[in-house]
């Protein structure tokens, strides 16, 4: 409820020319000053400055303020700010309201007119918000200091190691049977050559007998639950059929098992059998069962003196509480099979980087014949930058991986010819340029030119064909044997991983950080970090470098004790509630119990959604920051505040579908200026009765925009904008007149021309007619 | 490779020409060249012209248009899509080439007597009346008498071998012919809707 006369400012930013530029910011304060209950409104340049912080004192101190709106940029950037602001002024942070003036008007407008009128209507809606907030105060909740790491490569090492130093708990899970990642299959390591294994070897041993860290090798996360500080993880185990702590790794199983497959450590370059060692520092350091291919024929079993093989093994389920989890589940070549110019899988001595660096280790030989090799040439870009048949990014690693592997190859064999066929040679890094000239000196090869094709011409020997556009030149040279290196894309299995722990994929099929900038191991969802390349292609030190990081957010997280829980939760009005249960039917969490006393909100389970409160036949249910009054009160100063033909008011869920609207406006596409966003927590949250409203102030036409993989899943979300729809049009509001859609934040694009058509249309429609409203009015009043 | 280098002065560049060719057919890709040359390295034919692929698609980035459109490399192009296929950007560089072609002889880069808007020219007729390629007169057309008498030899096996004919080969149905033909319009580079 709000005080009988809530004293509210205003302060609006010209964000340098960033608002200033598109918006005739002193129209809107002027404009702002005329709302009901604003005490005073105030420009600045950078209200986020000291000296405009410095200004929102002041006034506040001046007016006796109670409530503060801050026209800006979007709350995702500085809502903090201005309420630890307030806060340190004795106003209750949640009485703070922000007005997106940024990324979602002035970023996405040309025409200064009509942008400062879209500036105005934003300001009014959050005013009328404003005069309804109510304080509140976050929930403090106790943490589980236990840390889930998913990913057991150097990414996911480091960050155990770091934490479980720390006195964390850390619970390690590798879907391979032995931890290490890619890192243990590399030879040595650029700029410096350290040997691979040589460093990583005593991290894996480190973390196998670290007291605090428990090790689950071939095991994958089956699902997720809670929220930060209170994670429920359920594992999956399956079985490996050889007892760890029995197996002394002496092998003498393997020696008599019938099978023989190709081995995938040594990337196909050699064979194994079905009971087998990963690889000699394997950790744990004992046998496994490929389930795949073994026959069951256990005459293992016979071989094995110390009883270590279980044949009745079974996939088992575990559960771990903790209280945050990293994600370091790495990457995987682009199969190089696809570009069939190059040849690979036709010719032996056609390999990829991974394969060579196999070679390397077992002595370096071409594969036709196993003689050493006198001539090799390096394709890179395979996949890479390519977005036809590739992947459109630069996958980073692959220029100085092919040096490395040169300059040491030209040291392992003599008088060894080494050709690095390059798109643009990238030596970013400390140390990298300085290790380029090194190999230039040491007489490496560099042709500037993407291969064209790599024909095989004998048993031994396949032809590289290239324009040298240095020259722009064509060049042939035969080489026996060709390194291709094929473009790095994330794990198999990250999309899955993503949708069980609410993170978000960008367009390049990697996990998007929170910001890019400021918070680059953090993920949408709080309590879960991500590091090393299944955020992107990265070295070894760049995945360290965010281990490290995710560790130390982690901490951060879990060293206070306690989190903080937002207060954005459903509440019931007891004596409307006549225990009917629809809420409790509709609640995705299971929040909501019935009670003696009618239904009952449990408040550490309710995330605020929303879904509740449209379904109480008796208005008995409300969610707190987004309440009944709050929500009518923004519709209503959005639609009604100017005159702007024809108004489009757009509904956002808070989460995906709003970012996704802010960065439209940081990618700087124009749309109409019609269409101005209202967030919401959920589509779930609205009633017809809001769009009637939103109609009934102003609006011609309405768009609900819900983000995909919310609680509102694709079936209740259409269920539920058709019932809103029909209730809309047995009050005569058209049905072409609301439009829904569902987003995912990196597909932000089709937004804009959501927002150009639906004007279009509702252009065409014509603005809603003024009978049309007038009954609106009256069923209201009725 | 051009043989003089001439210095590229601002005088020469034609700051307007790259967006006119990106209008055109095979241009809508042309701004995401990374001038890696796979195209060039796959070409079959550019190793007889002054510029391949890559640098045809570097001189328009430049702005080089009077050089673009005068040049023969234009016309080497046989249209075996090999470079497209490859190109990482998916540039459509034969449909490219066919646009530059027309834009060279709208813009009268080319002499009366250049071979290359001959042997369209010819090309085009014959197709037009007979609905099929004659080899005999595409080559008369285009040959003077010292060609003629040099290539006389090669002729002669042609024709034994019944590989060259004097008679016009012609078609089943040349009314869908000519429909195919008005749609078509020669000269507005490609079908007119």
């Amino acid at each position: 409820m709000a005080p009988a006369e809530p004293r509210i400012g205003v302060f609006i930013c010209h964000c340098g020319g960033n608002i200033g530029n598109t918006v005739d910011v002193e129209r809107v304060r002027d404009a702002a000053g005329q709302l009901r209950f604003v005490k005073c409104a105030e420009t600045n340049r950078y209200l986020c400055s000291s000296s405009g912080q410095d200004l929102i004192r002041s006034k506040i101190q001046e007016h006796g303020l109670e409530r503060i709106v801050i026209g800006s940029c979007s709350p995702r950037m500085h809502l903090k700010t201005f309420r630890d602001l307030c806060s340190s002024e004795g106003i209750n942070p949640y009485l703070v309201e922000m007005a997106n003036l940024r990324e979602q008007c002035s970023w996405t407008a040309l025409d200064k007119d009509s942008a400062t009128d879209k500036a105005i209507d934003i300001i009014a809606g959050a005013v009328g918000r404003a005069t309804y907030l109510e304080p509140l105060t976050p929930m403090e909740m106790k943490v589980n200091s236990n840390v889930g790491v998913i990913g057991g490569g150097v990414s996911g090492i480091c960050a155990s190691l770091e934490l479980a130093n720390q006195g964390y708990k850390v619970f390690m899970v590798e879907r391979q049977p032995s931890i290490g990642g890619h890192m243990a299959q590399l030879s040595k390591t650029y700029p410096t050559l350290d040997c691979s294994l040589c460093i990583l070897s005593p991290k894996l041993a480190e973390t196998k007998g670290h007291p605090l860290i428990e090790l689950m090798t071939n095991s994958d996360v089956a699902s997720i639950e809670g929220s930060a500080g209170a994670y429920s993880l359920t594992l999956t185990q399956r079985p490996r059929y050889v007892n760890e702590k029995k197996c002394t790794g002496c092998g003498e199983c393997a020696k008599v098992c019938p099978v023989e497959v190709a081995d995938e450590f040594e990337e196909g370059t050699a064979r194994r059998k079905a009971i087998y060692l990963p690889f000699p520092q394997a950790v744990p350091n004992a046998y496994v069962v490929d389930e795949e291919n073994c026959t069951k024929c256990w005459v293992c079993i016979k071989a094995c003196k110390h009883g270590a093989i279980n044949p009745r093994d079974q996939t088992s389920q575990k559960e771990i509480e903790v209280g945050a989890v990293i994600v370091a589940t790495g990457f995987r070549l682009f199969d190089p099979g696809v570009l069939t110019q190059y040849g690979y899988g036709i010719h032996p001595n056609i390999v990829t980087n991974l394969q060579l660096e196999r070679l390397i280790e077992h002595g370096i030989y071409r594969p036709s014949d196993r003689k050493t090799p006198r001539k090799i040439a390096w394709v890179l870009c395979v996949g890479s930058r390519d977005t036809q048949n590739g992947q459109p990014y630069c996958s980073k690693i692959c220029c100085m991986a092919a040096v490395k592997e040169a300059v040491l190859l030209r040291e392992l064999v003599p008088n060894l010819e080494t050709w690095i066929f390059y798109t643009d040679l990238r030596a970013a890094g400390k140390g990298y340029e300085e290790f380029y000239a090194r190999a230039k000196e040491d007489g490496v090869k560099f042709i500037r030119g993407r291969v064209a094709e790599v024909v095989p011409i004998s048993g031994d020997e396949v032809m590289v064909r290239a324009e040298d556009t240095l020259l722009g030149v064509q060049l042939e040279n035969t080489f026996d044997l060709v390194v291709l290196c094929p473009a790095i894309l994330p794990e198999v299995g990250t999309g899955g991983l993503a949708e069980k722990l609410g993170l978000h994929i960008g367009s390049d099929g990697f996990l998007l950080e929170r910001h890019y900038k400021l918070r680059p191991v953090d993920s949408q969802n709080d309590g879960v970090f991500l590091s090393g390349c299944c955020l992107g292609p990265k070295d070894v030190r760049e995945s360290v470098v965010e281990a490290l990081s995710a560790a130390s957010r982690t901490a951060s997280l879990l060293g206070k004790g306690i989190v903080t829980i937002s207060p954005d939760k459903a509440y019931v009005i007891a004596d409307r509630c006549d225990s009917c249960g629809e809420c409790v039917k509709v609640c995705p969490t299971r929040a909501i119990e019935l009670l003696s006393g009618g239904a009952t909100v449990k408040s550490i389970s309710c995330v605020g959604c929303g879904l509740c409160v449209p379904v109480c036949p008796k208005d008995a249910i409300d969610l707190k920051n987004s309440t009944e009054s709050q929500l009518m009160a923004e519709i209503e100063g959005v639609a009604a505040a100017t005159a702007t033909k024809p108004k489009i008011v757009a509904f956002a869920e808070a989460t995906s579908a709003y970012t996704a609207c802010d960065l439209v406006g940081l990618a700087r596409q124009q749309y109409p200026t019609n269409v101005r966003v209202i967030k919401v927590p959920s589509v779930g949250r609205l009633h017809a009765r809001h769009l009637l409203a939103a109609f009934s102030a102003g609006a011609d036409g309405v768009i609900m925009i819900e983000g995909e993989g919310t609680l509102l899943g694709e079936e209740r979300f259409r269920t539920h904008v058709s019932e809103i729809r029909k209730m809309l049009t047995s009050r005569g509001i058209e049905s072409l007149r609301v439009f829904a859609t569902r987003t995912t934040i990196p597909q932000f694009a089709k937004l804009a021309s959501v927002f150009q058509t639906f004007t279009e249309r509702i252009q065409k429609l014509g603005a809603l007619p003024p009978e049309a409203r007038s009954k609106i009015e009256q069923a209201a009043a009725v | 490779m051009s043989a003089e280098r001439e210095t590229v002065r601002a005088a020469m560049l034609d700051p307007a020409f790259f967006d006119e060719v990106k209008k055109t057919p095979g241009g809508e890709k042309l701004a995401s060249c990374i001038q890696c040359g796979i195209c060039s390295g796959s070409c079959t034919t550019s190793i007889a012209a002054e510029f391949n692929p890559r640098q045809v698609i570097e001189l328009i980035q430049l702005g080089l248009g009077d050089k673009t459109l005068s040049t023969r490399s234009i016309w080497t192009c046989v249209f075996c899509r090999t470079c497209t296929v490859r190109c990482p950007q998916g540039i459509d560089i034969p449909e490219l080439m066919s646009s530059l072609r027309i834009m060279a002889v709208r813009r009268g880069a080319l002499r009366r007597e250049d071979r290359n808007l001959k042997f369209h020219q010819a090309f085009w007729k014959i197709l037009r009346a007979n609905g099929r390629l004659d080899t005999f007169r595409l080559y008369s057309r285009l040959a003077d008498m010292q060609e003629i008498a040099r290539s006389m030899p090669l002729g002669l096996r042609l024709l034994r071998k019944g590989k060259l004919g004097f008679r016009a080969p012609s078609m089943a149905n040349p009314e869908q012919l000519s429909r195919l033909m008005e749609i078509a319009k020669p000269g507005e580079g490609g079908p007119s809707k």
